[in-house]
């Protein structure tokens, strides 16, 4: 396999925790988090399942939720990368978005109606039929090159960064729209209660005593480009897609495989693909959906295979915005790179023996240039994202300290930082 | 590199597996009553898995099963290690039947009473999961939506993951149900914004099996080209045959086309109906040397792989 480098010129990001990637990663820092009763819809459950709603957002009419969040998160993603929808059409621009709710025929009034023998009206079909995240963003920003809309559960966002990276790498494309989006609504969050993996409260990644997951809703965009373009337009890169690696677990619909053999591979993968070692990975934004299944799995593969290295959830500031979820997560970790530190893994308190791994409990300062964000999916996906400040070539010119190669990763507590004493190191990855 | 198709898995209306394909393509539509729905039948999948283990999967997946042994069996590697074959499976509305089920159980029984085999049966990528389990697949997976552009999409992405290396086979295929959801919207299509097709409607899934290898057998064909987009479609030259469908017009093209809808029903999957049957046309010899299956969608969006015989 080649060694990747795909330049990230732009982020765009809408989660609970804010409204656009500023403002998430500013509440995270500030441990701002508020998991609450639905307030769109309601559940007839006894117990109140807590959700992570976006405030104050309204989208067109003739357009699912989903899509009306993956456009504001592509504006905001344009914006950044100083493009228009002029200088798209004149490129081979494509999209390659995941999701889980913005592909489904589930509406529900729709279907009561159906199955009370009356003639439902077409609208919600079309709005659904007219909703398909990828072709939103086509049809929006007259898009020409290719277009996916990927429906890989959980891995959806992960997955469709590293696809999408992958035309460029490819020269399918000059620049890709990649991210993931997804809404809150009755009947997801009724199925997760269904599986029993729904928490009734806030959620708590990889402790002890988690119950469960928290819904949430959001969207995320990364624009990718060629070099040749971003050296043409004499634009600067953000970041990189530095490799992409995923598998399956072929061991259960719903279930990781308690070995995670799928998951190593995938980060062995994606790590291959970027050309680094374990000792290079600054931090990893771990899936963490605060099930007992899924942290226990993953806690026990960061343990094995990235030993030492500082590891967090952000799923305690957003909750589990599903195919969104790799998308909304590259852009933290991204922007956690760029700021050289990382968030406390939000309702983490108590560690838990079985897991063999502890996650960040504050603020933290990481030094390093790469960092990995995974996710893991129901239908046993594994999709892992290596996301670094330099390419291979060399340092981006704006960084002073460290290079891919050869730097070390290490980590100190902000707030021994902040405290004027030495900075005490928590980790530094695996020698 | 070269890719190439080692084998084919169809069930539809048709019947099932290549020959009956293969026969009806001969045999052209049928004469008489216009046909109200071309529907598959999924049961042929006890001969492949024991029917203790179909338990968890809905009509949907078993016919994306059905589709992917057949195309393994065709291929003659069904008995290998599948520990590095990829998974792409493309749907243009996923589970309808499953998902109404599962909007059922939260009518008949409230909230609380929501099924969880149906709600994970009702996720679009529940196929993949099956088959993966099934067959031991422990490659890639990927589930892609596209509506009518579905199939060319996920045929892009199984060629990149050869052309990358990241596998050496790679089961690629679409499905799609008539479920009462989606009957209920060809009864009614006169009134969606945009019309499902001309019909019949129709439901299946298709399925290749595509290789890097050098040291595969035989194929039924090379892949030459597989790009999707938006605007004008490239040039189909220099195949000396154009498949068509989707819901829009290609544009002026100087080639023979044909429309094969009516053998397999028209449903989002059909690009993927299209891709066998010029599999097969290609190894039968004595049309073309290549074939173009061109998908067009009303908004304008393309759909285009092209195949050229061993």
């Amino acid at each position: 396999m080649t060694a990747m480098a795909v330049p990230i010129s732009g982020l765009g990001c809408i989660s609970a925790a804010g409204p656009d990637l500023d403002a998430c990663m500013a509440s995270m820092f500030r441990g701002d988090r508020a998991p609450a009763a639905p307030r769109r819809f309601s559940t007839s459950h006894p117990l109140c399942y807590p959700v992570f709603e976006v405030p104050d957002f309204e989208g067109p009419a003739g357009l699912l939720r989903t899509a009306a969040l993956l456009l504001a998160a592509a504006r905001e993603a344009l914006a950044d990368a100083g493009l228009d929808r002029e200088r798209l059409a004149s490129l081979r621009a494509g999209a390659c978005i995941g999701t889980t709710v913005g592909s489904a025929m589930n509406d529900e009034a729709f279907c009561r109606e159906l199955r009370a023998g009356r003639s439902p009206a077409m609208a919600p079909m079309d709005r659904i039929r007219s909703s398909n995240p990828a072709a939103v963003l086509a049809r929006a920003f007259g898009l020409t090159g290719p277009c996916q809309t990927i429906v890989n559960a959980c891995s959806s966002g992960t997955d469709a960064v590293g696809l999408g990276a992958s035309w460029i790498e490819a020269g399918l494309c000059d620049l890709v729209l990649a991210g993931g989006a997804d809404e809150l609504g009755r009947i997801t969050c009724n199925g997760f209660i269904s599986m029993r993996i729904s928490a009734p409260g806030p959620c708590r990644p990889f402790d002890r005593d988690r119950e469960g997951l928290n819904l949430g809703e959001g969207a995320a965009v990364l624009v990718l480009e060629a070099p040749e373009l971003l050296r043409r337009r004499r634009a600067r890169a953000r970041s990189f897609v530095l490799g992409y690696g995923s598998s399956c677990d072929a061991y259960h619909p719903t279930a990781p495989s308690p070995d995670g053999a799928g998951l190593d591979r995938a980060i062995q993968e994606a790590m291959a693909a970027a050309g680094i070692q374990a000792s290079q990975v600054a931090f990893v934004n771990a899936h963490g959906t605060a099930t007992p299944d899924n942290d226990r799995v993953e806690g026990r593969v960061l343990a094995a295979t990235l030993p030492g290295v500082p590891f967090l959830s952000t799923k305690g500031f957003t909750g589990h915005t599903l195919g969104a979820a790799g998308a909304i997560e590259a852009a933290f970790t991204v922007a956690c790179l760029e700021q050289g530190r990382i968030p406390a893994c939000a309702g983490f308190k108590t560690p838990d023996p079985d897991l063999g791994a502890v996650p960040v409990t504050e603020n933290t300062i990481i030094r390093g240039t790469v960092a990995l964000s995974q996710s893991l999916a129901f239908g046993g996906n594994n999709a892992v994202l290596a996301l670094g400040l330099d390419s291979p070539s060399g340092p981006r010119p704006d960084r002073e300290w460290g290079s891919l190669r050869g730097s070390h990763a290490c980590v100190r507590s902000e707030r021994s930082t902040e405290q004027g004493g030495p900075p005490s190191v928590i980790s530094g990855g695996r020698p | 590199m070269r890719i190439t198709v080692q084998g084919v898995g169809v069930v539809g209306g048709f019947g099932c597996g290549v020959q009956d394909l293969a026969r009806a393509l001969g045999a052209g539509p049928a004469v008489g009553e216009p046909v109200a729905a071309l529907r598959a039948d999924p049961s042929p999948l006890d001969r492949f898995v024991p029917r203790r283990n179909q338990r968890r999967l809905d009509p949907f997946s078993r016919m994306a099963a059905l589709a992917a042994y057949l195309a393994l069996e065709d291929a003659d590697v069904l008995a290998e290690d599948h520990g590095r074959l990829g998974v792409v499976v493309a749907s243009g509305y996923g589970a309808t039947g499953t998902t109404l089920a599962l909007i059922d159980s939260i009518i008949e029984g409230g909230d609380a009473c929501t099924s969880p085999i149906h709600f994970a049966g009702s996720l679009h990528n529940a196929p993949a999961a099956h088959l993966s389990i099934l067959l031991g697949a422990k490659g890639p997976s990927l589930t892609v939506s596209q509506f009518e552009l579905s199939a060319p999409s996920a045929l892009m992405a199984a060629r990149l993951w050869l052309e990358q290396g990241r596998v050496d086979r790679v089961l690629v295929g679409a499905v799609d149900e008539l479920s009462g959801l989606i009957s209920y919207l060809w009864d009614r299509q006169g009134e969606l914004e945009r019309p499902l097709g001309p019909g019949p409607r129709g439901e299946g899934a298709a399925f290749l099996l595509l290789s890097s290898r050098e040291d595969a057998g035989e194929p039924y064909c090379i892949l030459e080209q597989a790009v999707t987009g938006r605007g004008p479609a490239p040039g189909l030259a220099p195949a000396g045959l154009a498949l068509l469908s989707g819901s829009g017009e290609p544009g002026v093209t100087d080639l023979p086309t044909r429309r094969l809808t009516p053998v397999y029903g028209c449903m989002p999957a059909a690009p993927a109906f299209d891709l066998a049957a010029a599999a097969i046309l290609l190894k039968q010899g004595d049309g073309p040397e290549r074939i173009a299956c061109l998908t067009c969608t009303g908004e304008g969006e393309f759909g285009l792989a092209r195949l050229k015989g061993w």
